[in-house]
């Protein structure tokens, strides 16, 4: 890991495009702005974690079959209204 | 359905948690239905069952900021395409779909991404029913 030391309003780019800049010190928190290109998301890390396990909890290895799916169809009531 | 069968979908970035998933056959099928089926075409032991969450909830693209959209090429979100996995319970009442981190698709490029809504109050596990 890269560990720089910055000031209140210093920044850090990395590549070309993404700058991160100190905006407040506090006693426990550091407050940060984010400049990027739209296309790069940017989460809080404990959020992102989150939803890469409930990815990983969704999967399925396999499509359901008709019999595993005559068990869902009480599920979804609106489940004929897409046809 | 409004759309064929089977296409298959370029998420350029993965899904969040799976780099690797870059290409998706999105399947239609009428025995799943109103569900589809998300198949990793770069691992096949990696599927997902999906639904169009304006079946859940009817305003649900309404929630999705327009820059999201636009970082996919979609300008006018009306003819995005929205996704959300789903883990389905045997009890029916338990199945919940994750509301909090949409599939985006720009369907006319076959193109997608995975984002994540913060500022909504939804979650990863909001109720189907």
């Amino acid at each position: 890991m890269l560990v720089v030391t910055r000031k209140k309003d210093e920044k850090l780019i990395i590549g070309n495009e993404i700058e991160i800049q100190v905006l407040r010190i506090g006693r426990d928190n550091v407050r940060l702005g984010i400049k990027a290109p739209s296309h790069i998301s940017i989460y809080r890390y404990e959020i992102y974690e989150a939803i890469k396990q409930e990815n990983v909890n969704a999967v399925q290895s396999q499509i359901p079959d008709k019999s595993a799916m005559e068990t869902l169809k009480g599920v979804f009531r609106v489940e004929t209204k897409e046809e | 359905m409004e759309i064929s069968t089977e296409s298959t979908i370029q998420f350029q970035e993965g899904l969040i948690g799976f780099y690797d998933c870059k290409s998706f056959r999105l399947i239609a099928r009428e025995e799943i239905a109103p569900f589809r089926w998300l198949q990793s075409t770069d691992r096949p032991d990696i599927g997902f069952l999906v639904i169009d969450p304006s079946l859940v909830i009817s305003d649900y693209k309404a929630v999705i900021p327009n820059r999201e959209w636009e970082s996919l090429g979609v300008f006018n979100p009306d003819a995005g395409m929205v996704l959300v996995t789903c883990m389905v319970a045997a009890s029916s009442g338990a199945s919940t779909g994750n509301l909090q981190a949409p599939l985006l698709v720009n369907f006319q490029k076959r193109a997608g991404k995975q984002v994540i809504l913060t500022e909504t109050g939804l979650t990863s596990r909001h109720p189907l029913l």
